[in-house]
């Protein structure tokens, strides 16, 4: 089944060690038939792993907070495609992903059907963590990250600063982090601004630039049904990639 | 069998057992040198300890045994008067002086099942705080273990632990209220785990293998092995007594006499408070397959004491909460709570997103917090039991009690099983992500009625035996023990561990490192000791790496151990000072090369920690302090490492003083003249000033017979080259900037080293202010004071 089933994740090829890096993983149905798939596209829920080889070696990410979450599924059509976005940031431990500037390879798999659906064989206790079936993998992606210099750099290490990010909320001690990261502009600015609950779409639209940007930042950080995303979609209601980015549906 | 040995029928005297290095029961007899010279017996009846006993009124041991009871009629204890948690105390053997008394003590868990028996233990060492004989020790020590205890419920308060057939008490050997040794994490040594066991005739024994724990890196840094010998018989008319064992122990070469005192028929316990959102409830119980399920009794099934205090009701609601009010709740609402006791905050929150729970407590002091969220909502599936379809997961009582146990797992450190990294099979037990149960789910087995109510075997060995600092609330970080976080490497040591005095009470090591360099940056660190006591304390006054009272403690990025000290070794008398109350010590020194050599040469995260010898049984130890190196970045920064990354010059920058490798000197010159603005190349400047400054000497010349007293210069004093160079490093620099340089550049034996008074003296020139000079002044005092005369 997962034949039909193409995943890509989309990056620059180049970021500065001080640019927070946000890349785009899009699941898409190639084959005649729909195909149901689990729609929970994205780091939290854990069944989407990314894993970067860089100069320190590899490092998979994450996101910080073990978290019980439900079955989400979605129908994907034929050429239909599900995307949303990706904070490429850090790995589980809040540790850097890429750490040191030099050339990456970046690896993808999700867990396109759940444990117990029809895309995977036997009961429960039939498979262990490490089971790959019904999983669908990318091609491998190179992606570069360039020397930089600034308190952005530091920042970018800093871990009430990583998890700020990585939450849209302002943790401990990352307001001066966040702040240096900000001022990077760019997807920084993006993220930064998603940390401060009184940051309004129009805000969003004007730092990001364009909707699918905005949407693509805004289903890295901020999880599912979280009353934003409802507000965003009604604002990109003219763009409807953007709109079912912001509600992971299919497009 | 004694009334209160719970169990069927196995008392300890009907033949020896044998598990293997799993704690599994072996059905045959094994050769080996375990069972060597032992008769084997058949076989048992199983006995499982967690099923429940009949309801008994307990006795109160604390009652005294009449003195004519023959208390000598004695007999082996049964399996389940093992089975539980035992507080056990290591004494040595060989005598030691009793100023030298170590409290070597700390829980061990004894796990019986019907087929295994599993030992493990986490053992914490402390000096003995007082002069005495080691029996006094102990007396005090037993005191202690009785403040261990959450303490009984509080019947007048929301306490839910009160169901008698949860929670055994006063039975099998264990005392009326349950305690656990809980000790503080400061004092954390080794654990131990059971490599196979015989039990027979009252006495049980087996291998063990220890992993010793380093306390800067907060690792286990080394493995090695041991026996453990301990007897178990109880009098038979004191049914009331809390079973003791005694017996020897020879660990890593080392032999000791071991006692143990059973606190628990459970393993662990933990405090649990319970904070509600206005409009939630909590669950305090749920059917399931017609059984009642309640937190407690979930972990009751995996060998937990969880004792649940709901206590806040009507925290203000709040649509959708954000990992910042999360923590911000957690701060704000837990109640207060001794240090070492374990607990654990629980909150009934409304949403985040579709999440239905998250253990978001990840910061410096994690896992203590999480949180499931009531507002949740199942979907409209076929698979979910019709009542519970559309619900919010408050209205499904079995539903927001699997999240709850669940999250508090994550708590405990257990992951989900396929993020596992031991690969555990996903299934439908508490540990399952709700959404991995659920796609178990079926129309005729719908959730949350599929769910097990239980750990799965993996977590439940987790929970029982893993290490403290895996378990324990507020210690290691989420991922250790089931995830990417790793441990370290083997070294021998003794069984008090890897550290020496536990601690200095009423002084405070502060270690400064910048928080950021890059490979071949010059690094200096400051050390601060600070009498926060009431009364003057006599120190050491050598706040130096070269003598030795001084050490730091080096995890590199790759996760080795390093003990970091200066290039030179002195030696000599132990020098004290007078720190009056509130006042301080400090000295700064170079860390660019020292014992390691190039101490910053791999990229990535170092922890270092300093310990001093502040007397000849007290070692203060700093926090630990975080520095990040990264590769050089800038062509400013390439330019400057490409001349700095080699061991000669590391050497120069270590003794101050180029000697008279020409070489050396002239890379220091190339870096001094082109970037005397970046510290590193102040520092080059500062050891080309000092090394011109005087002359060198080379006590090994033949031209020694010449006419200088027996001895040669190797290299002359060069007094206008050394002035070119202080004025350079004293460019855009504070007075007390340049002073600080100086005094790491001068190696730490040379309290005459000329940069430091030159570096003043150019200061002084240069009409710097009051107030910087006198900093200034103040940095080439302790200098001389840290320094051997």
């Amino acid at each position: 089944m997962s034949s039909t089933l193409t995943l890509t994740l989309t990056v620059p090829a180049r970021s500065g060690s001080d640019q927070a890096l946000l890349g785009v993983v899009a699941l898409t149905n190639t084959g005649a038939e729909p195909v149901t798939v689990n729609a929970r596209l994205n780091l939290a829920d854990g069944d989407l792993v990314i894993d970067a080889a860089g100069p320190a070696g590899t490092l998979r990410a994450g996101w910080p907070w073990p978290a019980d979450s439900l079955p989400r599924e979605t129908e994907l059509g034929p050429g239909r495609t599900l995307e949303s976005g990706v904070l490429l940031l850090c790995t589980a431990t809040s540790e850097p992903l890429l750490p040191d500037p030099g050339p990456y390879t970046l690896t993808v798999s999700y867990r396109a059907h759940s444990a117990g659906s029809a895309g995977r064989a036997g009961g429960p206790g039939s498979a262990g963590g490490g089971d790959r079936s019904g999983e669908v993998t990318a091609e491998p992606v190179a992606h570069t990250r360039t020397p930089a210099t600034g308190p952005a750099v530091a920042a970018l290490r800093d871990r009430d600063v990583i998890q700020s990010l990585v939450s849209a909320s302002v943790l401990g001690q990352a307001a001066d982090g966040l702040a240096a990261v900000a001022e990077r502009g760019g997807t920084n600015a993006v993220l930064v601004a998603l940390t401060s609950a009184s940051t309004g779409v129009a805000d969003l639209t004007a730092t990001a630039g364009d909707p699918v940007a905005v949407a693509v930042a805004v289903t890295a950080v901020v999880p599912s049904t979280d009353p934003r995303r409802a507000d965003l979609a009604d604002e990109f209601a003219g763009d409807p990639r953007a709109t079912a980015i912001l509600a992971d549906l299919p497009h | 069998m004694s009334d209160d040995d719970q169990g069927s029928g196995c008392c300890g005297d009907d033949g020896p057992l044998y598990y293997d290095e799993q704690g599994d029961l072996l059905d045959l007899p094994v050769i080996g040198p375990l069972l060597s010279g032992l008769p084997f017996w058949p076989r048992p009846a199983p006995v499982d300890p967690r099923i429940p006993v009949e309801p008994r009124i307990p006795i109160d041991p604390r009652i005294p045994v009449e003195p004519h009871i023959p208390i000598q009629v004695r007999r082996p204890c049964s399996l389940p008067v093992l089975n539980g948690s035992w507080l056990i105390e290591f004494t040595a053997s060989r005598p030691i002086p009793v100023i030298a008394a170590q409290q070597i003590r700390g829980p061990m868990r004894i796990e019986v099942r019907d087929t295994s028996l599993r030992v493990s233990g986490d053992v914490y060492v402390r000096r003995t705080p007082i002069l005495g004989t080691l029996e006094s020790m102990r007396t005090a020590f037993q005191d202690e273990a009785e403040s261990y205890s959450p303490g009984p419920p509080d019947a007048g308060g929301q306490d839910q632990d009160l169901n008698p057939d949860l929670v055994l008490r006063g039975v099998n050997g264990a005392p009326l209220f349950p305690s656990y040794p809980q000790l503080p994490t400061n004092q954390y040594s080794w654990y131990f785990r059971s490599t196979g066991v015989t039990y027979s005739g009252g006495t049980l024994t087996f291998g063990l293998r220890r992993h010793v724990w380093n306390r800067t890196s907060q690792d286990f840094v080394s493995t090695d092995s041991g026996t453990m010998t301990l007897t178990c018989t109880r009098s038979i008319l004191a049914r009331a007594e809390v079973a003791t064992m005694s017996g020897t122990a020879t660990i890593g070469g080392v032999a000791y006499h071991v006692n143990a005192r059973k606190t628990s028929n459970s393993y662990r316990g933990c405090a649990v408070e319970v904070d509600v959102m206005t409009g939630r409830d909590w669950p305090a119980s749920a059917l399931n397959h017609g059984v009642s399920r309640t937190f407690q009794n979930v972990y009751a099934s995996a060998g937990w004491d969880v004792r649940v205090r709901v206590d806040q009701l009507d925290i203000p609601s709040d649509a959708s909460l954000s990992m910042a009010e999360l923590q911000t709740l957690l701060t704000s609402h837990r109640g207060p709570g001794a240090a070492d006791p374990w607990r654990l905050w629980l909150l009934i929150g409304s949403a985040q997103g579709g999440l239905l729970g998250v253990m978001f407590d990840d910061d410096s002091v994690p896992r203590e917090g999480a949180v499931g969220f009531a507002d949740a909502t199942l979907s409209n599936s076929s698979v979910i039991e019709a009542g519970a379809r559309g619900q919010a997961i408050n209205d499904v009582p079995a539903a927001l009690l699997r999240t709850m146990v669940h999250e508090a797992g994550h708590a405990l450190n257990l992951f989900h099983p396929k993020h596992d990294v031991h690969d555990p099979p996903i299934g439908t037990e508490i540990m399952n992500q709700t959404g991995d149960v659920i796609s178990f789910a079926s129309v005729s087995n719908p959730y949350p009625g599929n769910a097990t109510f239980a750990f799965a075997v993996h977590d439940r060995d987790s929970l029982i035996h893993a290490p403290d600092p895996q378990v324990r609330p507020g210690w290691q970080n989420f991922g250790w023990g089931h995830g990417s976080l790793s441990s370290g490497l083997p070294v021998p040591t003794d069984a008090s561990g890897l550290g020496g005095g536990d601690d200095a009470e009423g002084l405070r090591l502060e270690l400064t490192l910048p928080g950021e360099i890059y490979v071949g940056e010059y690094v200096t660190a400051e050390l601060t000791l600070t009498n926060t006591g009431d009364e003057p304390r006599e120190v050491t006054a050598r706040l130096n790496l070269a003598e030795g009272y001084l050490r730091l403690q080096h995890v590199l990025p790759d996760g080795s151990l390093d003990q970091v000290r200066d290039v030179v070794v002195a030696c000599g008398t132990r020098p004290t000072a007078v720190l009056a109350p509130g006042e301080s010590l400090s000295a700064r020194m170079q860390l660019f090369f020292t014992s390691e050599g190039i101490t910053f040469s791999q990229p990535g995260t170092h922890v270092v920690r300093a310990e001093f010898d502040v007397d000849l049984f007290s070692t203060a130890r700093s926090p630990r302090a975080t520095v990040y190196v990264r590769t050089a970045a800038t062509e400013t920064e390439v330019t400057i490492a490409a001349q700095t990354l080699d061991s000669a010059v590391g050497r120069a920058f270590a003794l101050g003083d180029f000697g008279t490798d020409t070489a050396v000197r002239d890379r220091l010159v190339a870096v001094a003249e082109a970037h005397h603005d970046a510290d590193t190349g102040a520092a080059a400047a500062l050891v080309l000033a000092n090394s011109f400054a005087r002359a060198h000497v080379d006590h090994r010349s033949d031209a020694r017979a010449a006419d200088d007293g027996g001895r040669a210069a190797a290299r002359k004093a060069a007094p206008e080259e050394a002035k070119h160079f202080l004025d350079l490093a004293m460019q855009g620099r504070s007075a007390e900037e340049m002073v600080r340089l100086a005094a790491t550049v001068a190696s730490p034996v040379e309290s005459d080293a000329p940069v430091v008074t030159d570096a003043l003296g150019r200061a002084k020139r240069a009409r710097k202010g009051k107030a910087d000079l006198a900093a200034a002044e103040a940095i080439v005092a302790d200098f001389v004071a840290a320094s051997p005369a």
